[in-house]
């Protein structure tokens, strides 16, 4: 009764003093794990879906109605796949088919084609017939990763490739970009799995979940000047 | 009018940029650019007085763009637009006049342009003042003012011309021979008359000095005009009646 009507606990009359201290104490300790699972998420969240790329698709959107409506409605349809897709939090731990998230990842892209027309060239060579099972949300923020740093911060912008092969026990799936690379020091940390900086959020996140499932991260190669190429190796 | 440039990384984004403030008038856009340092560099050849800056560009940043162009004129008005909300500080820090956040509202960016129109009338009223003062008396030019609406183009000569005003958005010259409507806004007319002794008084009157007959208080210390003619009553900003003093002479 006491509890179905939001009680945490109840001690009987009268108390006994270590008890009251072990209860206080257990329900500290869930309250604060409480918290870190909330706080993991809310960080999962924000590192996913940010607020400033949704303004700028809609002020994109916005812009299109006026000069060319037909595409404004396919990038509604687009942002509308990309919520879709990254909101699904709650079966965050299924696989998911690799079309599925090739679908989110098509519909980013498209948003940032219409963004950055020209400055941001887009190869695939993905083969249709492969398809797998696979953690959601692993491939698009890669690739959100290779056009910020890659593409957005240079004027001339650059191009991004992603690229789908597999063998006989893999799926390989690439995701390059002719960016600046990173520098030494900061790949070094990556590739031992510590990912310090606010921008490596999206990136700890999928290096965890990749090693619970296959016991391996991503794999990171770059080279300053040239470029920078993420590999994930998905188990069939 | 205002001569303005845009500057954002994103072709669409201009282009919404550019529809919105055709819509708002009075602005007459130099330039736009999709790359920060080209901006930069034609800032000599636009001469613009407004510029709208996105924050998120690559290579330079809209406020390390904003300290250049401001280190170099610093009367240019910077309006920064951007998707991001937690720069408005800064933004302000750095003496921009304005902070849009997008998808941009019509409505919005309308207020900014009022806001900035109604600061730098006031620069142009102590100009102006300045700029009479030193005249002390001396007439230049045509002595006649010219207004048109759709129908009809009237001359008027300036002494027979008593106030402007503008009435539910629309611009009224009161002469001695009536009222007639005229296309320009207060703002155009108190920039045009600027060699000649009129006194933008209150935010929607524009007086011919010379017809002052008599200036007198109302409620408290604001204070009210009559002309020779009209029973008309102007009324004069409770900022401006220190300057109009000066105009005319009266020690304040």
């Amino acid at each position: 009764m006491g509890l179905s009507s939001g009680a945490n606990d109840f001690l009987a009359k009268p108390f006994d003093k270590t008890e009251l201290k072990v209860r206080v104490d257990t329900l500290i300790k869930l309250k604060k794990a409480v918290d870190n699972a909330l706080k993991a998420e809310a960080c999962f969240l924000q590192s996913q879906i940010k607020p400033h790329f949704l303004y700028n698709t809609l002020n994109t959107i916005m812009a299109l109605c006026i000069t060319d409506a037909a595409k404004a409605r396919e990038l509604i349809l687009d942002l509308t796949n990309y919520l879709r897709k990254s909101i699904s939090f709650n079966n965050m731990n299924h696989l998911i088919d690799l079309k599925s998230e090739l679908s989110l990842v098509e519909s980013f892209l498209n948003i940032e084609k219409a963004r950055y027309g020209e400055k941001l060239k887009i190869i695939l060579n993905i083969d249709e017939s492969i398809n797998c099972k696979l953690p959601p949300l692993i491939i698009q923020p890669i690739v959100e990763n290779s056009i910020k740093h890659g593409i957005k911060n240079r004027v001339e912008g650059g191009m991004v490739s992603i690229s789908i092969k597999d063998d006989e026990s893999n799926v390989i799936i690439e995701i390059f970009d002719d960016g600046p690379g990173i520098e030494k020091e900061q790949l070094a940390s990556l590739k031992e799995g510590r990912f310090s900086s606010e921008d490596s959020i999206g990136l700890r996140n999928i290096y965890n979940r990749m090693h619970m499932l296959y016991g391996y991260g991503p794999e990171i190669e770059s080279m300053s000047g040239k470029g920078t190429i993420v590999s994930l190796k998905i188990k069939k | 009018m205002f001569r303005t440039v845009l500057v954002d990384d994103e072709e669409l984004a201009l282009n919404e940029l550019r529809f919105l403030l055709r819509k708002i008038g009075n602005i007459k856009i130099i330039n736009s650019y999709t790359n920060p340092l080209t901006a930069l560099e034609q800032l000599k050849n636009d001469k613009p007085n407004l510029v709208f800056l996105d924050i998120d560009m690559p290579e330079v940043s809209g406020f390390s763009l904003a300290q250049e162009i401001l280190s170099i004129k610093k009367n240019i008005n910077v309006v920064f637009v951007t998707a991001y909300n937690d720069y408005a500080v800064k933004a302000f820090e750095i003496n921009a006049v304005d902070y849009i956040l997008k998808p941009v509202s019509f409505d919005r960016l309308k207020l900014c342009i009022d806001r900035i129109q109604e600061k730098n009338v006031q620069n142009i009223s102590n100009e102006l003042l300045y700029e009479l003062q030193d005249k002390a008396g001396k007439k230049s030019g045509y002595n006649k003012i010219v207004t048109s609406d759709d129908s009809e183009i009237n001359i008027f000569n300036t002494e027979d011309v008593l106030y402007f005003t503008s009435e539910q958005g629309k611009t009224i010259i009161v002469t001695n021979s009536g009222r007639y409507n005229t296309k320009d806004s207060l703002d155009t007319w108190e920039v045009k008359l600027r060699a000649k002794d009129f006194y933008r008084c209150h935010r929607s009157y524009i007086v011919n000095i010379n017809r002052i007959k008599k200036i007198y208080s109302w409620f408290g210390n604001s204070y009210n005009i009559k002309l020779d003619i009209t029973n008309d009553s102007i009324p004069v900003s409770k900022r401006r009646v220190k300057d109009l003093k000066n105009l005319i002479g009266v020690a304040s």
